[in-house]
């Protein structure tokens, strides 16, 4: 198996770490400029002409949370009960669009930089709190308050996850976020808790933008 | 079971399409925009501030992506087979995520009537037919050439649809866009098809300008 994505965390993030936790056989190719060219030409690989692209047993796989919903059904990480496979699909389409998405379409994909701190600074006020909020309700609403669904990993937990590496943790936004995370106890326990399974990961983690 | 959504096609009109199809028993709360404010802090089911919701045997359903899941794996238009399942994921989200919201930005963003057709005359020369030529693609080397995948309706059917009815044969934009079919004929046979199979839902839809 060969994940193929830029050299960021963005949408192909979730996918590294759901890899990792299953001790799964794969290659983690970071796409960048001329290979990205390449690989964007082949329309074999490349359907769409968009990466993230898994490639399986000589198929490939498109769309970041088309290719995460299929490996969580791989590895045990999507659940057969409707109703819980319900929650796993409302949670990661609220964190991995409504949340992580509209930061970057706010913040990252703005030039001007003036802009882009005032844009930052409305998400610390209303974005991030709102989305904490939201997590938090859910962990507490839960049975186990270690996952956000039931008492394992499913597939919104690396979405999750990912935001940590993306920006709570990351060095140009844990200043702002931490303190803001602070409120929010049970989600903090929670990040502590989650990346602690993922010590050895996150130690090699490269360090990219975002 | 009821659903919560705007007086638009948008993120609703996909479910709205399955659940015609399935002959559910069903209603829906159309909420305009001057009572949204209200309802969103009134109405507890809204969870995330955001519709579509649905509300089934007193719980609360959010996120359109996921409820359209739940609901295909109610009424079989979800596979349980892994690889079945990543197909319909991946057309999906290419026609929802990467298809759907720049015309809605297009028309959303549009300040006159003339910005408007000059951004679909844009969209009309690159965005459409580029996205054209993947469903054609999707439906010439699918097993059957009358949906996208397998030979049944799957939720991407009920997504390309609403597409259908909200952008191309929209009586705004149809003019503009509805001859692009012409150079893609499986495209356009389905489209053909599948309304036909709606005929008298679609004869009685409520115009929305999106």
């Amino acid at each position: 198996m060969k994940f193929y994505y830029f050299d960021v965390y963005g949408r192909g993030e979730p996918v590294r770490l759901l890899l990792t936790h299953a001790k799964a056989e794969w290659e983690d190719v970071r796409v960048t400029g001329p290979t990205w060219q390449e690989f964007k030409a082949d329309k074999d690989k490349c359907k769409y002409g968009q990466i993230p692209v898994l490639e399986r047993d000589g198929k490939y796989y498109s769309q970041s949370l088309a290719i995460l919903r299929y490996v969580s059904g791989l590895h045990g990480y999507y659940p057969e009960d409707l109703e819980l496979r319900f929650q796993a699909d409302e949670l990661t389409d609220l964190i991995a669009e409504d949340f992580a998405m509209t930061i970057i379409k706010k913040v990252f994909f703005v030039k001007d930089e003036e802009e882009k701190k005032q844009e930052w600074n409305k998400l610390l006020e209303e974005h991030f709190p709102k989305h904490f909020g939201f997590l938090e309700e859910q962990l507490k609403g839960n049975s186990s308050h270690e996952f956000l669904i039931g008492d394992s990993y499913t597939m919104p937990d690396f979405v999750l996850l990912s935001t940590y590496i993306s920006h709570i943790n990351h060095p140009n936004r844990k200043d702002d976020l931490q303190p803001i995370l602070e409120n929010y106890p049970l989600l903090k326990a929670y990040y502590e808790a989650r990346t602690a399974d993922f010590k050895d990961y996150l130690d090699n983690l490269p360090e990219c933008s975002g | 079971m009821k659903l919560y959504y705007f007086d638009l096609y948008g993120r609703g009109e996909a479910i709205r399409l399955l659940l015609t199809h399935a002959k559910a028993e069903w209603t829906e709360q159309r909420i305009s925009f001057e009572e949204w404010p209200e309802v969103k802090t009134s109405n507890k089911g809204i969870k995330f501030g955001q519709l579509p919701v649905l509300e089934k045997d007193g719980k609360f359903y959010a996120q359109g992506g996921a409820i359209l899941r739940y609901l295909g794996g109610n009424h079989g238009y979800y596979p349980e087979d892994v690889e079945e399942r990543f197909r319909v994921d991946e057309i999906t989200d290419l026609i929802a995520s990467d298809f759907s919201p720049k015309i809605g930005e297009a028309v959303f963003g549009a300040k006159t009537e003339e910005e408007k057709k000059d951004s679909i005359g844009k969209l009309v020369e690159e965005h459409f037919p580029k996205f054209f030529g993947f469903l054609e693609e999707q439906l010439t080397s699918n097993s059957s050439q009358d949906f996208l995948v397998g030979d049944s309706y799957t939720i991407a059917d009920f997504v390309l649809l609403s597409s259908y009815i909200a952008h191309i044969n929209h009586p705004h934009r149809k003019d503009q866009v509805s001859p692009l079919l012409d150079s893609y004929p499986t495209l356009k046979a389905y489209f053909a098809a599948r309304t036909a199979d709606l005929k008298d839902y679609l004869d009685s839809l409520p115009e929305c300008f999106l």
